[in-house]
């Protein structure tokens, strides 16, 4: 399945990308996608950082959630808008 | 109603919209600018935020709003992408039959748009970090929602 990834502000500037299409063996759930991510490498342990907020489909998520083909999934420094 | 865009807005003409003649006694707005934050005049600001998500969000706080107190309509503008020192970034207005609604959801609706609405703003290099002032503003509304839902 295909998982549409994004990253906002200063998180996609540090990991130097704004998106990306990934390509997924099997069911997976957030959490799994977020180990995934951050076994990259160094760089990509700051998804792991407690203020980092998570969107699936543009709707917030606070707890683990199963993924399904097609989902895009957010990751975001706290919001400074207004 | 509301809107992300670039273009810039007039306040006189958002309040015109607002008011509903001889039914509006009151019309409270809100409108953010940004600050100089560099001595470097070169320096830029720039507003991103998160399409589909910042709308739906946007409308999510509307629709609280209106749920909250009496009011007759509501408007938020949100400009995104490169401004200049002294710009209006943020546009918020009610109106109501009276000023106690007025006043109060004007500042629901910018408190909350400030800590949930997908807007990220950029200040030469350095973007700007979350304040916690801004999380106590919000969770204060939050937490009297919860409280009147009992």
């Amino acid at each position: 399945m295909h998982i549409k990834l994004r990253y906002f502000a200063q998180l996609g500037e540090a990991l130097g990308r704004s998106e990306e299409i990934l390509e997924l063996a099997g069911p997976c759930s957030l959490s799994s996608l977020k180990e995934q991510l951050i076994g990259r490498d160094s760089g990509w342990k700051k998804l792991s950082e407690a203020h980092i907020k998570c969107a699936i489909n543009q709707e917030l998520v606070f707890t683990d959630a199963a993924l399904k083909d097609g989902d895009e999934v957010a990751f975001f420094p706290p919001v400074t808008g207004g | 109603m509301i809107s992300v865009q670039h273009d810039d807005f007039s306040i006189s003409r958002e309040c015109e919209y607002l008011v509903e003649p001889g039914i509006s006694g009151a019309v409270a707005t809100f409108v953010g600018y940004v600050r100089q934050f560099s001595e470097d005049r070169k320096a830029e600001f720039f507003l991103q935020h998160y399409p589909s998500m910042t709308e739906s969000v946007l409308e999510k706080i509307e629709q609280a709003a209106h749920k909250n107190w009496p009011l007759q309509k509501t408007r938020i503008i949100h400009r995104i992408g490169k401004l200049e020192v002294g710009e209006q970034i943020v546009f918020v207005g009610v109106s109501a039959a009276h000023r106690e609604a007025a006043f109060a959801a004007c500042q629901y609706i910018i408190d909350i748009l400030k800590t949930q609405a997908p807007f990220w703003k950029k200040e030469g290099e350095r973007w700007v970090e979350a304040r916690e002032k801004d999380n106590q503003a919000a969770e204060k509304w939050l937490t009297k929602e919860t409280n009147d839902d009992r």
